[in-house]
């Protein structure tokens, strides 16, 4: 499929620790190479798993070698778990142009919990997204996952999503071939079935909005 | 009182902490310590009605001396043992299905601490008689006893422990149905100490023996246990009070229905305030059962316990007067001038 | 089969830095590798247990940094190639060692591999490993890409063997934890035989004749390094601006100079080898520059190091010596100022800015502005938290409330490991101190000594399991010697958990799989004489009375409190059969006057409040189903719903 291409591609998966954040962007540069890509990728590890803010910024080019930190300003895609992940990392990091795919589900912050600060409304969220982003699509990846019967496999629905999405310029079967490299036995399996929800979710034709 | 309707209060050993913080601004902890904003004068209004106000006694009908007729239990109770027949007495008979006291924890490593027990019957009244001196949360119990447990209460406490009770009933909440509230008996009370101080002070003497009696004799501190009498300076142990006590300006629990203390004179009565209407009928039944005896009460007497009563609650209001911090205690300019440290303390009215 | 493993030759895989580098020591033959967790350096270990079994080379789990340093030196006076691998606080511990074997040398190919977490990200300290490298005269080797840590490590061994000496080769966590591609190089086998011939003598002293040897040996080094591949130059012959650079700063600056387009004018010279200088190869190429920039992560080691050799240089005289930029200058600046932080592409883009005097374009940050305009609330944080399920909020639980109970203030002091998190919200903010490893114990070692002081506030000192072999034996030797009073809360949840799980000596496996005694907490304070009771955290009241009860006492005591980590467990046994959900009939919601005690009293992530409903709910997503919470409603609205059979 055709797809815009700007070399290098720079991609952020935002998200909370603990969502699978790094076992995603394995996913898509595990399919950059097979495309025959060359693929970097930066982590956010350590503490911040625990519940905290973590990114991985994968960027693609067909020849250089890039570093694994995208500087601010320059992010392509972004792919966000969690609604106000989602908007941090499109203040830091997004640019005009910038293709957003966001699940809705917010997580809330313990702050949040014990009443010293307010999560926004995730309407509104997404709403400012979607002003900016060109495209920005929404992915319920948490139901699907829980459809898909792995309610923690919603980094992988987030990935098919991706794969459908067109804003990558790498067909179906890199991803899949992916997940056969990365994945075994039952893992496998689950992580398969979130992905072709994922990917289901968003090939489906749209009635309503037109395509940016 | 707190203890028993907030998730964040606890209690332990008598201290009482948050375990978190609340961001509360107003909770109905705060509405029912009777160390926060307290307007005394509509509560004496709200359960003491068409009485004339007495500053020194709280309002009253008459003060006598009072004393269980059955000698079994005067040798359980504190001196006239009045609270535990009138306990027995309204139990025996149905006028009361429970009564809230405070008994000894019985714990092997805290020989002097209690707790508060609902009572059913003789025995648990028994088990529960004898003065503490300590500050045992007894209404921590209450909520779930006038909730779950009991229809007709009888809540035994100390003055602070009244005026908190009192609060309580006043709170708009549907989960505590304030008829079942029977009766308030008020204990008299000069101080309390916290159950750590009296732990370091006096638990080392009693070899791990439980207290059979406490007791503040003239000048002293006393604890019979294991069949021993251990004495401590009553001054010693007076040193030690909870320091919210030295803000407490009543003596005799003046919100109580009835209000029960020593003579400090006769070993075998107490000395009895009747107060409310329901304490008057009570006790009546009582006296008229045989449970309890009476005797009209010396003028002597009188004076010296009033004496008693002006003194603390006007070092009180010097102390309440001294801090921003402390000032609590509503209570009329009239009332607050009857105490000024210039006036002499005035005569039995 | 494990990419990182594969016997493929100049096969390209997608490795991590981690990975990369624990693939250069089994191209080299290693074949004794010890490591104590850290990040970012503990995949490396990680990958050479997998790699064990099927290269029959010896990988363990050490107690410690130092013990693990120890252990390869042993390996090496052998004759055999070691490894060891720590992050920039193992050296701190290790660093005695470091400085004493720097000065015997080993026949075998010792290296010792360090990865630096500039910025501070997953640490307690932001320190430049690389000055223990000038500290203790050791060779020191940085990897700008995924492909030299590879490729680096593995000439590590050869040119430890080649001086008789331990090497260094630094690592950072944007390259250890980062992914890239990487080319495999053919795997070493190697004939063993660890042997000490009777002449092979190994003693650091006396000093002095051993520095003279050992500043031989960097010379020899120095020699080497003139013409490593490792360091090259790419740009015009007379560049305006030199970058010198070496580890991450490599990217950051290619990339810079490729955003503001100005190959033309800047010239960057990779240096791989940073210690000690190749300084013909250097001075050649910075008198050829006008001035020169220096970029590097987190220290001036580099820069410093630079200046005194153009200092040299110009005493030595007829060269021309360009001025030099970096941190010292301030040209090179993050938002905590120069030398403080992580470098990343922005800094360097700035800072080429300023030098080249390129102007900062007006549609700079022009869609970030329009973002933020449309933005009228504010953002809440997110702070780090205990995950669900996690034993160390019940512990956490448990000693607030004991605390508070007690009342006199008591003072907690707190250790390294996921329990950390104790110092902030997720932990009710209990944590006093929070500082190295084992550094509880001796606080509160000292601590216990200030009564006559007049220190009255009881002292909780709380480390974890994995810690307590680590660094806690020597202060509990020390408490209880010098008779020290305090309550030592060990947390056992039967992993190293914050760096992955690693198995450590109480947890009855070791790296390569085996089974291994289980060192019993308890069993060595009792050895102590000190009194020691176990309890379960998850037992609240339980273990709450017991810590109170401990309080009371003014003595040296050990608590366990144990329960297995949530994230192991949901490894090992999957997700219990169960549902903890809040019943929304029994939930008074506003009106319990309860203040909505479950979600922000508790603080568990999985235990929200629905807006919606106006009640409390448990996030399925998240939840752990550890049932804790279901004792701490008042209205006894949690309920845990255990699953039979359908």
């Amino acid at each position: 499929m055709p797809a815009r291409f700007e070399d290098p591609l720079n991609l952020i998966i935002a998200g909370v620790g603990g969502q699978g954040n790094i076992t995603a962007s394995q996913v898509v540069a595990q399919a950059a190479l097979i495309e025959g890509f060359q693929a970097t990728i930066g982590e956010t590890y350590g503490v911040s798993q625990r519940g905290g803010s973590v990114m991985s910024h994968v960027r693609i080019s067909r020849s250089e070698e890039v570093g694994p930190l995208i500087p601010r300003g320059h992010a392509h895609l972004l792919v966000g778990f969690e609604p106000l992940e989602t908007l941090q990392v499109a203040l830091e990091y997004g640019r005009p142009g910038i293709r957003i795919l966001c699940n809705p589900r917010p997580l809330y912050p313990i702050g949040v919990l014990a009443g010293d600060s307010a999560y926004p409304p995730a309407g509104k969220i997404l709403k400012i997204l979607a002003k900016h982003a060109s495209p920005l699509r929404i992915v319920p990846a948490t139901d699907l996952a829980r459809q898909a019967g792995e309610i923690r496999s919603m980094n992988l629905v987030m990935m098919g999503a991706l794969a459908a999405s067109g804003f990558l310029p790498f067909e179906k079967a890199a991803y899949e071939q992916a997940l056969q490299i990365l994945f075994e036995g039952p893992t496998r399996e689950v992580n398969v079935r979130a992905f072709e929800a994922g990917f289901l979710a968003l090939s489906r034709p749209r009635r309503n909005r037109p395509r940016d | 009182m707190c203890l028993g309707l907030c998730p964040y209060i606890e209690e332990k050993d008598e201290t009482v902490a948050f375990l978190s913080d609340c961001k509360a601004a107003q909770g109905r902890c705060w509405a029912v310590c009777p160390r926060t904003e307290t307007d005394l004068d509509s509560l004496r209004d709200l359960f003491l009605p068409s009485l004339s106000d007495d500053y020194v006694l709280g309002r009253h009908r008459s003060v006598w001396m009072a004393q269980a007729t059955q000698a079994s239990l005067r040798r359980r109770g504190q001196y006239g043992a009045t609270v535990s027949a009138l306990a027995v007495f309204g139990l025996e008979t149905g006028r009361l299905d429970a009564a809230l006291l405070s008994a000894w924890a019985k714990d092997p490593s805290r020989p002097l601490l209690s707790k508060p027990v609902l009572a059913r019957s003789r025995r648990e009244v028994l088990d529960a008689a004898g003065s503490k001196y300590t500050g045992c949360p007894t209404l921590s119990r209450l909520d779930q006893a006038v909730r779950d447990e009991a229809e007709r209460l009888l809540v035994v406490g100390r003055p602070c422990q009244i005026v908190a009770l009192r609060k309580r009933t006043l709170l708009e909440d549907d989960s505590f149905p304030r008829n079942r509230v029977a009766l308030a008996i008020g204990l008299f009370c000069m101080w309390s100490v916290p159950y750590k101080s009296l732990r370091s002070l006096v638990e080392p003497a009693l070899d791990g023996k439980p207290p059979e009696r406490v007791d503040i004799p003239k000048g002293q501190f006393v604890v019979a246990a294991g069949g021993r009498v251990h004495a401590f300076s009553h001054d010693a142990v007076r040193d030690l009070a909870r320091p919210a006590c030295r803000l407490c300006c009543d003596f005799t629990s003046e919100l109580a229905d009835l209000s029960v203390g020593s003579t400090e004179w006769k070993d075998e009565w107490n000395t009895l305030i009747i107060r409310s209407e329901r304490g008057a009928r009570f006790l009546e039944a009582a006296e008229a059962a045989g449970a309890v005896r009476l005797r009209p009460f010396p003028a002597e007497r009188l004076r010296i316990l009033r004496e008693a009563a002006y003194n603390k609650k006007r070092r009180a209001l010097r102390e309440i007067a001294a801090s921003p911090d402390n000032s609590y205690l509503k209570i009329s300019r009239r009332e607050r001038d009857f105490f000024r440290p210039d006036r002499l303390p005035e005569p039995a009215e | 089969m494990d990419p990182v493993l594969l016997d493929e030759p100049g096969r390209k895989v997608l490795l991590m830095g981690n990975e990369a580098i624990a693939r250069g020591a089994l191209e080299a033959g290693v074949e004794f590798c010890a490591a104590y967790p850290g990040s970012p350096s503990s995949e490396i270990l990680g990958v050479l247990s997998r790699a064990a079994s099927v290269f029959d080379l010896y990988a363990e789990w050490s107690a410690n940094e130092k013990v693990a340093l120890e252990g390869a030196c042993g390996a090496a006076f052998t004759g055999l190639r070691a490894m060891a691998s720590m992050k920039q606080n193992g050296v701190n511990v290790a660093s005695d060692l470091l400085t004493a074997v720097a000065l015997t040398g080993t026949p075998g190919g010792l290296v010792l591999v360090v990865c630096d977490d500039p910025g501070g990200i997953s640490s307690t300290n932001e320190v430049d490993t690389r000055h223990y490298a000038r500290l203790a005269d050791v060779p020191l080797l940085e990897p700008a890409t995924f492909q030299e840590a590879k490729d680096m490590v593995r000439w590590a061994f050869d040119l430890s063997e080649e001086l008789e000496l331990l090497c260094m080769v630094r690592s950072v966590t944007r390259i250890s934890h980062a992914r890239g591609v990487v080319e495999l190089g053919s795997l070493g086998r190697r004939e063993r035989r660890a042997r000490m011939t009777p002449d092979q003598r190994y003693a650091s002293l006396p000093p002095c004749p051993k520095r003279k040897e050992l500043k031989e040996k960097l010379a020899r080094a120095a020699a080497l390094f003139e013409a490593s591949p490792f360091n090259r130059y790419r740009g015009p012959s007379r560049p305006e601006l030199m970058v010198v650079t070496g580890g991450t700063g490599w990217w950051y600056a290619s990339e810079a100079v490729r955003i503001l387009k100005v190959e033309d004018r800047v010239g960057i010279l990779k240096l791989g080898t940073t210690w000690p200088l190749p300084e013909s190869f250097l001075l050649r190429h910075l008198t050829a520059a006008r001035s020169v920039l220096v970029v590097e992560e987190p220290d001036p080691f580099l820069e410093t190091n630079l200046g005194a050799l153009l200092l040299k240089a110009r005493a030595a005289g007829g060269r021309r010596i360009p001025a030099v930029f970096g941190k010292l200058s301030g040209t090179i600046r993050g938002p905590y100022g120069p030398g403080v932080g992580e470098m990343n592409p922005d800094i360097v883009v700035e800072a080429l800015r300023e030098r080249l005097a390129i102007p900062v374009p007006s549609s700079r940050q022009a869609f970030r502005k329009r973002l933020e305009a449309e933005i009228d609330f504010p953002l809440p944080g997110r702070e780090v938290a205990f995950c669900p399920g996690c034993p160390h909020r019940a512990s956490y639980w448990v000693m607030k409330n004991a605390l508070r109970l007690d009342g006199r203030d008591g003072l907690l002091i707190g250790d390294i490991g996921c329990y950390s998190l104790g110092f902030g919200r997720t932990g009710y903010s209990l944590s006093r101190t929070m500082h190295c490893m084992g550094s509880a114990v001796g606080f509160a070692s000292g601590m216990g000594k200030l009564e006559r002081f007049g220190l009255r506030q009881p002292r909780i000192a709380v480390v974890g399991d994995s810690t307590f072999f680590h660094a806690c034996l020597p202060g509990l030797v020390n408490a209880r010697y010098n008779g020290s009073a305090f309550v030592c809360v060990v947390l056992d949840n039967s992993a190293t958990a914050m760096t992955g799980f690693q198995p450590h000596p109480g947890t009855g496996r070791t790296a390569m799989g085996q089974p291994a005694p289980s060192l019993s907490v308890e069993a060595i304070a009792a050895s102590m004489g000190i009194p020691v009771r176990v309890t379960d955290p998850f037992r609240v009241r339980e273990a709450t009375d017991l810590l109170y009860e401990s309080l009371q006492k003014n003595e040296l005591q050990v608590l366990v409190f144990r329960h297995k980590c949530a994230l192991l467990q949901s490894r090992e046994e999957g997700l219990p059969a169960r549902r903890v959900v809040v019943n929304a009939d029994i939930c008074l919601g506003e009106r319990c006057g309860c203040n909505r005690f479950c979600s922000s009293a508790f603080g568990c992530p999985a235990l929200v409040w629905d807006a919606g409903k106006g009640r409390a709910s448990i996030d399925e997503v998240i939840c752990s189903r550890c049932g804790l919470c279901a004792e701490i409603c008042p209205a006894g609205a949690i309920q845990v719903i255990e699953e039979t059979e359908s």
